[in-house]
């Protein structure tokens, strides 16, 4: 058995029975290197699956949110054009029944 | 070397004159690589053939062994294949990247160098594309997405949104204003604050353009003809266009500080030091050796006859084993889907396990 990896799993279980997650999550970072490999390995892993899901997470609402937004403005356009119009029309009608 | 290339020799011989030699990669190259066959070892392990595993260290395949053997070969090489067109997508670019907009992993990339880190991730790649397909084909899939970003697929929209800011000269002083703040946290706060309110007004637009006197062309009709009324609508236009072209500035803006306090937004990201779902779930997962013990001991009892205390010691030994798989695959099984916090008790978990093999007494 590993003596290093126990010490360092019950160093941070002490953070987890505390609840105190981002203690935990530093505790992982701080010591990352002092794991053994193939823990070494598995928590590099997670951290970068939970670095690429957040950043394509964010591409993808920021896309989503952009393509709402730009219909929203042309439907302003469109509406302002449409107010624009009955307005002349009105000044039109105003003129001719003068 | 000599059953590998006996197996080899069945194979080409059973296949000569009527198709192509080994396409993908060859039993011998797997089994020389040590990488490989781990690899190999996996998904035998994964397919419950860890004995045939053993007969073909031992140079003792039996009948069928040959052909099943090619089966798998064909998997792996597939498998092999498809991790390594995906981590074609990692590069050091996007690995720094990826670490820029992410703290945690920026220190753990610091700490193993970009080089060292995709190799770790590579490797785990290769691993999971036979342990988890699921999870393998997330992340293949988030890679394309993130590579489709970086060649232009949601570029083209950033552009128009681009092109439409400058048209229209949309700006904004407030974020001007809080990028300027030079204590990091109050800036922070000051971005925080101001996506928060963006993105409420960007919402609210939204909803009464689609919802209120705009969502139809038809509904435009009631609009009073009056002068005031047309003076008002426009106003009211005006401001809903302002809080949308606001939105559209943020998301574009090419200051880091202002386009992830958006995205995080967006997203209902948490600051680190907020709690992120999961960790309170997930570590009730945490490795407990007093339950495990419980269940092997109930196992051992359960045995059919002859009895457990009758099996010979491989008989044993096979059965601790499965046991210890079958621990690890059920702990994986009940935290399928989760995130961050699922996977590193999960890792914990196993290496618990294997580490205390002995424990479990035989």
């Amino acid at each position: 058995m590993n003596d290093t990896f126990t010490d360092l799993y019950n160093e941070f279980m002490v953070f987890v029975e505390k609840g105190d997650e981002a203690g935990a999550r530093k505790f992982l970072v701080d010591n990352l290197t002092k794991f053994p490999k193939d823990m070494q390995d598995k928590l590099t892993f997670a951290f970068f699956e939970e670095a690429l899901t957040d950043e394509a997470k964010s591409i993808e609402a920021i896309a989503e949110m952009q393509k709402q937004g730009l219909e929203a403005m042309g439907q302003i356009d469109k509406a302002k054009k449409t107010i624009d119009d009955q307005a002349k029309i009105k000044d039109l009608k105003a003129k001719l029944s003068k | 070397m000599g059953i590998l290339d006996s197996v080899r020799k069945n194979i080409e011989e059973k296949k000569k004159h009527t198709t192509p030699a080994v396409e993908g990669h060859a039993l011998a190259e797997v089994l020389k690589d040590k990488s490989k066959s781990d690899l190999f070892g996996k998904l035998l392990e994964r397919e419950g053939k860890k004995d045939l595993g053993e007969r073909l260290a031992k140079n003792e395949l039996e009948e069928g062994d040959v052909e099943t053997l090619e089966e798998l070969r064909k998997t792996l090489s597939e498998k092999i294949t498809r991790a390594e067109e995906t981590e074609k997508l990692l590069t050091k670019e996007s690995v720094i990247d990826f670490a820029r907009n992410n703290p945690d992993f920026e220190k753990v990339v610091n700490q193993l160098t970009p080089e060292g880190a995709i190799k770790v991730i590579v490797s785990q790649l290769k691993e999971i594309s036979i342990t988890d397909e699921d999870r393998f084909n997330t992340i293949a899939s988030l890679l394309k997405s993130k590579e489709s970003y970086r060649n232009g697929g949601y570029k083209e929209t950033e552009k128009e949104v681009e092109e439409l800011l400058n048209k229209k000269g949309i700006t904004s002083k407030e974020f001007q204003d809080a990028i300027a703040i030079e204590d990091q946290n109050k800036k922070e706060e000051a971005l925080k604050e101001l996506a928060n309110r963006t993105n409420t007004f960007f919402k609210r637009s939204l909803y009464s353009l689609s919802s209120g006197k705009w969502g139809k062309d038809t509904t435009l009709e009631e609009l009073k003809e009056s002068a005031e009324s047309i003076k008002n609508s426009i106003a009211n236009l005006d401001t809903v266009s302002s809080s949308i072209g606001l939105a559209l500035f943020m998301s574009v803006n090419e200051n880091k500080d202002i386009r992830k306090a958006y995205s995080n937004e967006l997203t209902g990201e948490k600051s680190p030091n907020e709690s992120k779902k999961g960790f309170k779930e997930a570590k009730n997962e945490a490795y407990d050796e007093t339950d495990l013990k419980k269940e092997w001991e109930e196992l051992k009892k359960k045995q059919p006859n002859p009895g457990y205390k009758n099996l010979d010691i491989g008989r044993k030994e096979a059965l601790r084993g499965r046991f210890i798989n079958e621990q690890v695959k059920a702990h994986k099984d009940s935290n399928e889907g989760g995130g961050f916090w699922a996977r590193i008790f999960q890792a914990f978990f196993e290496k618990k396990i294997e580490d205390n093999r002995e424990k479990f007494e035989l």
